[in-house]
Parts: C-alpha cells; structure tokens; sequence
C-alpha cells in the first residue's frame, strides 16, 4: 500500500495538467469499472430471463398439447382438462408468466386450423385472459390499450366489441388501428359498422390494412359501401371509394355521382376515377358540366375517363381542348378525338401540327 | 406393423413439433424429431426412416437443402411430406423439383396429416 503522504508530495510536485490528467484518468477508471459491473449485472439478469421463459414455455407447451388431445378424445371439457386448467391457472400469476403463456398459444395458433383453434380460444377463456385483455382497455397506457385488443382480436373474443368500439376514435393511430383489425377480423364486413361512429382520420397505411384484413373475410356478399359514400367524415368516404372500386360496387352510382361536386378535391378525383373504373356512362355528362370548376389533375382524369368510354356525343367538348395548355389534357383530347372521329382528326392534324404540335400529332399518328 | 415404421420430422415449432410428434406416436409410429435441418440430416443418417416430415423454412440447413441431401447425397427414395407457410408456392415446387412427395400447407389440421402419413407409408 503507498502511504498517503507520497502520494500528496507526488502531486504537489506535478505541473497542474498532469494533476488533471491523474484526476480524470482516475474517474474514468471508477466510471468504466461500475459500468462493466453494471453491463455483467445486466447480462446476468437477462440471460437469466431467458432461461426462465425458456422453461416455462417448455411446460406450457406440454400442458396446452395435454389439453388439446384431453379435449379430442372426449369431445367436451373432462377432469384432466379442468384440472389442467386449475394448474395453468396458478402460474399465471405474474405478467411476465401470462405473456409466455399466451405467445405460446399463439405460436401453435399460427401452425395448425380447423377445430384445434376453437379449443385454444376456449382455453384462453378458460384460464380467465379475456378478462384481463378487457381490463387492459381501461388502461392509461395507449400501447397497453393497443395490446389488448390485439389479444381480444386474435383469441376471438367477440364479447368484448363494445369496450373496442369504445378505442374506434382513440388518440393513438395504433389503438384505433388495433379496434378496426379487431372488428373486420371477427365480424367480416359488417365489422365495418365502425365507420359509422369514426370521427378521427384514417391513414393510408390503415386504409391498405383494412383492405388486406377484408380480403381474409370468407364471404360471398360484398360490403355495403353506399352509405359511407355520403359520410361527414372524408377519410370515411375514401375508404368507401376504395370499396367500390374493389368490390365493384355499381349500385353506388348515385352517390358516386354526387360525390362529383365533393368540396374535397381528393375525393372528387378518386371519384372520377372509380367511376372511370366501373365504366358508369351517366357520369360523363355531370363531369362535362362542372368541368370549369374541378382542378387541374381531376381534369385530367375527366379526359382520362372520356379515353375509356369517349362517344361522338362528346366532340364538341373535346375539340375545345385539343390546343389546351396543359400538355396532358391536349394529348388526350387528340387521342379521344381520334378514337370518336377519324377524318376529324385528320381534317384538323396540320393546324394543330402547325401549332408547335408535331410531335404529339406524330405519336398519335403512329400509335394504334 | 406401423409401429415399425419411422419417421423423422424437421421443424422449428417447438409446439408444433410436440404436437404433431404426440398425434403420430398415438398412432404407432416411431418419431425422430429435429428443430433445425442440420439435426435432422443428422437422424435421417443415423435412423434411415420410412418417412421424413420437413418444414422449408429452418435454421442451418432449409427444408429444401434437406431434401436435396436426402436424394443427391444419400440417394434415399424414402417419402418426404413437406411442411410450407401459404405464400411460399414456389420453394413448393421446387421441394417437388428436389424430389419431395407430397405437401401440406400451415395452418394445417394434425388429423389430415395423420391420414397423409398413413397413405405415404402404405
């Protein structure tokens, strides 16, 4: 051991950088040393954890597939199964415990179908975690919200659809999410009541989403997408419009065609555009009446439409944008002109040609 | 006369491993069972099973590299039922290329693979 007084004549006699040095080097070397205890304490615990689940889902696994085979043999909940569960039961105290149980519910969910899916929704009832997915409901916590639904969803628990309906315009994207999952899952297209009540927005992702979980629904009716055609909510109608056009919903026309004069210009062009899609004929006149008043890219799509289903009818509409400055809408006038009227377009190609066009004019020309 | 017969599966559930390993033994079978393709080459090797069950998509060595060890390597004629997600149509088709027999799409139902068994090793 160094006595104390070498070590103060040791430091008197340095140059006061070196004593900073000294100084540093020995907090650094206490910071560094309770870091790597601190790093070893952490590795210690978590490897420790890991061992933990490992075991626990080693036994759960056993006693779910005890379970499952209890049920296949006597066709109905039987003492081994009660008393299976009773067991289950009084592991299930901690959360972590609970959140091993369930993943491995769900990890045999995944692998297998058929009647094996309703004993382990029965099971999970059973063991009383709907009540406790239900109770996360209540909780402060919007990813705790979040989970449960997403359990209540997946364990098809279809009591508890008036606590979820509760989340449907929940601050967090992701609850609302969750809550819209939860009802398409489990009541196919007439879990899209929901609509009905949402007042918050819906994003694009959601709407992608949405479309995705309907495509899992195993039904031969279609969603009755009409009446949220005239919702007050436009996130609402958007994702109706992408129904009809999904689900090809003509019966929609009227409000389709009422959707045409939408004070919301990203509606009023997705809806020329699913009227385009459904090839509805009747909408041609409205568009040419309220042309003047739409923007520039819903005018787009308005001679985008008349390419589809353009008639001589509409000559007179057409020839009055052939010289249009926007480069989009002059091309498809052309094309719509030679579609409708041939020697027109050729009795005019030269003046139009004239008119810096040749280029346009020679595309066309040469394009069946 | 099944309680002969072997059989080897490769799957990574362990689960589902425990389940469907359960479900054939009930059934007479002797069950091998591997959680990676490397262990299960390792059984096949050493047991020469009647039957091989794999998944395609396992740690170490794919389903796929399974089967194609079985056929090229090996050079077993032993049935092989494969085990493959919905999505996962073309790593199918290339199982048959490779050789396999015979294919189940997960989710599946442990009573059809039972029969499927069965008939594989009739």
């Amino acid at each position: 051991m160094v006595p104390p007084q070498f070590i103060d004549s040791f430091l008197k006699d340095l140059p006061s950088i070196a004593k900073i040095i000294w100084i540093l080097a020995t907090v650094f070397f206490f910071v560094l040393l309770s870091l790597v205890l601190f790093l070893k304490v952490v590795r210690f615990r978590l490897r420790k954890r890991e061992a933990y689940i490992k075991s626990e889902s080693e036994k759960y696994e056993i006693s779910i597939v005890d379970y499952l085979y209890a049920y296949e043999d006597n066709k109905g909940l039987n003492s081994d199964q009660e008393k299976l569960i009773l067991n289950i039961k009084h592991t299930l105290t901690t959360s972590i415990n609970r959140k091993v149980f369930v993943n491995t519910l769900l990890k045999l969910k995944g692998e297998v179908s058929g009647n094996m899916i309703d004993v382990i929704n029965q099971l999970y009832k059973k063991l009383g975690l709907d009540q406790r997915a239900l109770s996360k409901l209540k909780s402060s916590k919007w990813h705790i919200v979040a989970i449960g639904i997403r359990d209540l969803r997946r364990f098809k628990v279809l009591e508890a659809q008036n606590e979820v309906a509760k989340c449907i315009n929940h601050s967090k994207m992701e609850v609302r999410r969750q809550a819209y999952l939860y009802f398409i899952n489990l009541f196919g297209f007439k879990g899209l009541e929901f609509l009905g009540n949402l007042k918050s927005s819906i994003s694009i992702w959601d709407r992608i989403g949405i479309l995705e979980a309907l495509q899992g629904v195993k039904s031969q009716e279609t969603p009755d997408a009409g009446k949220w055609l005239s919702s007050k909510n436009d996130y609402v109608v958007l994702l109706a419009l992408e129904l009809v056009r999904v689900y090809g919903l003509r019966e929609t026309q009227e409000e389709l065609l009422q959707l045409i004069q939408h004070e919301n210009s990203e509606i009023r062009l997705k809806t020329i555009n699913v009227l385009n899609y459904l090839y509805i004929i009747e909408a041609k006149e409205l568009l040419i009446k309220t042309y003047e008043t739409l923007t520039v890219k819903e005018q787009i799509a308005v001679f985008e439409l008349l390419e589809n289903m353009g008639a001589k009818e509409e000559e007179s509409f057409v020839l009055k944008h052939v010289t249009s400055e926007v480069f989009e809408i002059k091309v498809l006038a052309l094309k719509i002109l030679k579609q409708i009227d041939a020697p027109k377009f050729t009795g005019i190609k030269d003046e139009i040609s004239k008119l810096g066009n040749f280029k346009v004019i020679d595309f066309l020309e040469n394009t069946p | 006369m099944s309680k002969e017969k072997k059989i080897v599966i490769a799957e990574d559930n362990s689960v589902f491993l425990l389940l469907i390993k359960l479900k054939l033994e009930k059934e007479g079978y002797e069950l091998f069972v591997a959680e990676d393709g490397k262990k299960a080459i390792e059984l096949i090797e050493t047991h020469q099973p009647d039957l091989i069950l794999t998944d395609i998509m396992m740690d170490y060595l794919s389903g796929l590299e399974v089967i194609s060890h079985v056929r090229n390597v090996l050079k077993m004629d032993v049935p092989i039922l494969v085990f493959s997600a919905s999505g996962q149509e073309e790593m199918v088709t290339q199982a048959f290329n490779l050789g396999a027999n015979d294919f189940m799409v997960k989710p599946l139902m442990p009573n059809e693979l039972v029969i499927r068994v069965k008939r594989m090793l009739m």
